[in-house]
C-alpha cells in the first residue's frame, strides 16, 4: 500500500497541476511541495519496514528491498529540495519574463512524472520493468532538456534522447538475453523478478550471461555517464533548466547504476565475479580519469559540475568494482553525491540568476554579490573535490584503501585523476567567488526558495558527513549484501 | 515451415535484409514503409510463436506490435514526411561503396561471433545481430534526424526478434509494455523533429550545422 502511494502521489500531482487553470500557479507549487513531502514520507516509512521486515510488498513485481528503499529515500530527500528550488527558480524566470504560466505548468508536469518514473524504477523487482521506467525517466526528461526553446538546449536534448535512446534499447538486449536465459532455465509467467533470476542462477548459460550483462553495462553504463558513452551528459546537464540539472547529476545517474548492480548481483552468482569487477573497474577509471582532465580546462561551470558527475560515477564504479568494503563505501560516496551535486547545482543557478551566464570567465566576486549561495558553493566544491573532514573524503579513501590490497597498481592512477580535479576545482573556484564583482551586478539573494533549498540539503549532507544515524547505515549495510 | 526454414528464421532474414537495405535506399518514405515490412515479420513472428505454443495472449500481443509499429509509428512518420518533404536529408556520410563495405564487414563480424555464443547451431542468431549492427550504421551513417528515428525502431525491432530466438518468454504483458514504450517514444521523438524544423529550418544532424551552435 505505501508503495502503491509512493507512485500515485506524483501522478496525481501531475494530472492536477496539467488542470490547473491560469492564475493558480501557487497552487502548482504548493503542490508540487506537498507532493514532494508525501513521497519522503512514504520513502520514510519504506525504510522503517525494510529495517523491520527486510522486504516491503506490494505486488509480486512492486516492491522495495534495502537497495530500493536506500534509492527511494534519496531521490525523495532531493525532490523536496529540487521542488523547493524550482518554485524559486521559475518565480526569478517568470519575473525576469524568460517563462510564462503555461511554461510553469509544463515544467511541474514533467517534473512529477520523472519523479514517477524515478521512484518506480527503484521500487519494481523486474528488470523489464525497471528498464521501462529508466525509459521513461528519459522520455519525461527530454523536453525539460530543451525546456527554454534555445538552439542549442533542442540540440542537447536531442543528443540526450537519441543517445539514451540507444543506449537504453542495447540494455533492452541486455535485460532480454537475461530473460532468454532464465526462460531456457524453466521460467515462465508475465514479469521475471530479480528473485527468480537469483533463484534459477545455477541454471543459467553463463556465456550468454556474461554476453547479456556487456550489453547492460554498456545500455545502463550510457544512462549512468560511463566514459565513452557519456557525450549527451555535459550538453543535458548545461542546458536543463538548473533544478533539472540537480536531478540528473543527483539522482538519475545513480538509478541507472543501481540497475546495472541489479544484474551485476545475478551475473556474480553465474560467472566469476572478476568478469563483472574488471568491467566496473575498466569503466570507471576511464571516467575518472577523462573527466579530471576536462575538469580542470572546462570554462563553463555547469559543464563542470556535468564532468564532476562523471568523475563521481566513475569512482562509484570503481569502489563496486572493487567490492567488499568497497561496496559500502561506494553506497556512501553514491549518497553523499546525490546530496552533494544538488547543492552545487542550485548555487549555480543562483550564479546564473544573478550573473545571467554559465561562463566562468563572466562570474566574478560571487561572494559579494551573493554571500549566501557563494558560501555554501564553495563549502560543497571542496567537499565533492575529497576535502577533508567532507564525507567524500572518507568514502574515496574507503574506496582506495580496499582497492590497495586487491588493485594496487590502480591507485597511483585514481589518485592522480582525483588530484587533477581538486586542483581544477580550486582554480575554477576561486576565480569564481573572489575578486571584485561587476558594478552592473546588485548584491543579494535571488529569493528565499533558492536558498532554502541548498540549506535544507547542506544540513542533511552536514549531518550525515559528521555523524551516520544508525538505521541509514543498517540500511546501507543490506543494500551493500545485496549487490556484492 | 517455409522452405525448409522454421518461420522464426524466415523473419529473422527479412528483418536481417531489411536493415541492410534500409542503409541503402535513398527516399524516406521507403526508409519507413522498409520498417513497416520489418514490423510486420516481427508481428507475424509473435503470432506464429503464439500458435505454437497455444498462447492467446501472444496473439493479441501480435495484434497490438501490428497497430503500434506498423500503422501508428509509421503514421507519424509519413505524416511528418507529407509536411516537411522538402526539408529532409537522406543524404549519408559515406558514398555507397564504403556504405557497402561497412555493411559487409558488420555481417562478416556477426557470422564469425556466432560459432562461440550460446545456441550457435540457431541460424536466426548472426542475421539478427547483423541486423542490429545495421540498424546501429543507419543511425551513425545518415545525416537526416528522420533516419535516427527509424534506426532506433529498427534496431529495437531486432531486439526483441533476437531474444525470443534465444528463447526469451514473451507474454502479452511483456509485449504491452515494449508496444507502449514505442508508441510514447515515436510521438516524442516527432514532436522533437517539428521542434528541430521549428529551430533550424531543416530536420537535419549534419555536424557541419550542430557546429554553429554557440554557448550562451
Amino acid at each position: 500500500m505505501i508503495i502503491y502511494l509512493l507512485l500515485i502521489a506524483p501522478l496525481v500531482a501531475a494530472a492536477l497541476t496539467a488542470l490547473m487553470p491560469r492564475g493558480k500557479k501557487w497552487l502548482i507549487e504548493y503542490g508540487a511541495l506537498g507532493a514532494a513531502c508525501v513521497e519522503l514520507l512514504m520513502a520514510c516509512m519504506i525504510v522503517a519496514g525494510v529495517l523491520a521486515h527486510g522486504v516491503v510488498r506490494a505486488s509480486a513485481v512492486f516492491e522495495a528491498d534495502a537497495l530500493g528503499a536506500f534509492v527511494v529515500l534519496f531521490v525523495s530527500v532531493v525532490g523536496l529540495a529540487a521542488a523547493m528550488h524550482s518554485i524559486g527558480h521559475l518565480r526569478e524566470e517568470m519575473r525576469k519574463q524568460i517563462v510564462g504560466f503555461s511554461r510553469v505548468r509544463q515544467y511541474f508536469v514533467l517534473f512529477h512524472l520523472f519523479f514517477f518514473a524515478m521512484l518506480a524504477a527503484a521500487v519494481t523487482a523486474s528488470p523489464v520493468l525497471m528498464w521501462a521506467a529508466i525509459e521513461a525517466t528519459t522520455l519525461a526528461s527530454a523536453f525539460l532538456v530543451t525546456f527554454y526553446n534555445k538552439s542549442s538546449a533542442l540540440e542537447a536534448g536531442w543528443k540526450f534522447l537519441i543517445i539514451n535512446s540507444v543506449g537504453l534499447l542495447l540494455g533492452f538486449l541486455g535485460t532480454l538475453l537475461f530473460l532468454s536465459a532464465a526462460g531456457s532455465a524453466g521460467a515462465s509467467g508475465a514479469f521475471v523478478t530479480w528473485h527468480t533470476l537469483l533463484g534459477l542462477s545455477p541454471a543459467l548459460n553463463p556465456l550468454l550471461v556474461k554476453i547479456a550483462f556487456v550489453f547492460i553495462l554498456v545500455g545502463f553504463g550510457t544512462k549512468t555517464g560511463f566514459v565513452p558513452m557519456h557525450t549527451w551528459l555535459p550538453d543535458a546537464h548545461s542546458k536543463a533548466p538548473i533544478p533539472i540539472s540537480a536531478l540528473l547529476s543527483g539522482v538519475l545517474l545513480n538509478i541507472a547504476l543501481i540497475g546495472i548492480l541489479r544484474f551485476r548481483a545475478v551475473v556474480d552468482t553465474v560467472v566469476d565475479p572478476s568478469f563483472s569487477s574488471h568491467l566496473l573497474i575498466g569503466f570507471g577509471v576511464l571516467s575518472l580519469v577523462v573527466a579530471s582532465f576536462i575538469i580542470y580546462a572546462q570554462k563553463n561551470y555547469k559543464r563542470l559540475l556535468a564532468y564532476s558527475s562523471i568523475e563521481h560515477m566513475g569512482i562509484i564504479a570503481i569502489g563496486f568494482g572493487i567490492g567488499g568494503p568497497g561496496t559500502v563505501f561506494a553506497i556512501f560516496h553514491l549518497l553523499y553525491h546525490a546530496l552533494l551535486k544538488p547543492i552545487l547545482f542550485f548555487s549555480a543557478g543562483n550564479f546564473f540568476l544573478k550573473y545571467s551566464s554559465t561562463k566562468i570567465a563572466r562570474v566574478r566576486g560571487a561572494l559579494t554579490a551573493i554571500p549566501v549561495s557563494a558560501t555554501l558553493f564553495f563549502v560543497a566544491l571542496l567537499a565533492v573535490a575529497g576535502t577533508p573532514p567532507s564525507g567524500m573524503f572518507f568514502t574515496e579513501l574507503g574506496i582506495l584503501s580496499a582497492g590497495a590490497r586487491t588493485y594496487p597498481y590502480l591507485i597511483p592512477f585514481v589518485l592522480a585523476a582525483l588530484l587533477i580535479s581538486f586542483a581544477g576545482f580550486i582554480k575554477q573556484g576561486s576565480a569564481m567567488l573572489f575578486g571584485e564583482a561587476p558594478a552592473e551586478i546588485a548584491k543579494g539573494e535571488a529569493n528565499s526558495w533558492t536558498i532554502a533549498s541548498i540549506v535544507f540539503l547542506f544540513l542533511v549532507f552536514a549531518t550525515i558527513s559528521i555523524m551516520v544515524p544508525f538505521p541509514l547505515y543498517e540500511l546501507v549495510q543490506h543494500a551493500a549484501s545485496l549487490v556484492s | 515451415m517455409i522452405f525448409g526454414l522454421d518461420i522464426l528464421t524466415v523473419c529473422a532474414s527479412l528483418v536481417f535484409l531489411l536493415a541492410l537495405l534500409m542503409n541503402l535506399v535513398r527516399k524516406n518514405t521507403t526508409l519507413i514503409s522498409l520498417y513497416v515490412i520489418q514490423s510486420v515479420a516481427i508481428a507475424a513472428a509473435l503470432a506464429v510463436l503464439g500458435g505454437t505454443d497455444g498462447e492467446t495472449g501472444l496473439v493479441y500481443a501480435a495484434l497490438l506490435t501490428l497497430a503500434v509499429k506498423g500503422v501508428i509509428a509509421p503514421t507519424f512518420l509519413y505524416r511528418l514526411i507529407s509536411k516537411y518533404s522538402g526539408h529532409f536529408s537522406a543524404a549519408s556520410y559515406l558514398s555507397m561503396p564504403p556504405t557497402l563495405v561497412g555493411l559487409a564487414c558488420m555481417t562478416a563480424f556477426s557470422f564469425l561471433l556466432a560459432p562461440h555464443l550460446p545456441f550457435a547451431g540457431v541460424s536466426a542468431v548472426p542475421l539478427l545481430f547483423a541486423g542490429i549492427f545495421s540498424a546501429l550504421f543507419l543511425m551513425i551513417n545518415r545525416r537526416g534526424a528522420l533516419s535516427a528515428v527509424v534506426g532506433v525502431l529498427a534496431l529495437e525491432n531486432a531486439a526483441v526478434l533476437l531474444s525470443s530466438t534465444l528463447g526469451a518468454v514473451h507474454t502479452f504483458a511483456l509485449e504491452f509494455t515494449i508496444a507502449f514504450d514505442i508508441a510514447v517514444w515515436v510521438a516524442i521523438a516527432t514532436a522533437f523533429l517539428h521542434m528541430m524544423h521549428r529551430q533550424f529550418g531543416i530536420v537535419d544532424t549534419d555536424t557541419r550545422l550542430i557546429s554553429r551552435l554557440t554557448e550562451e
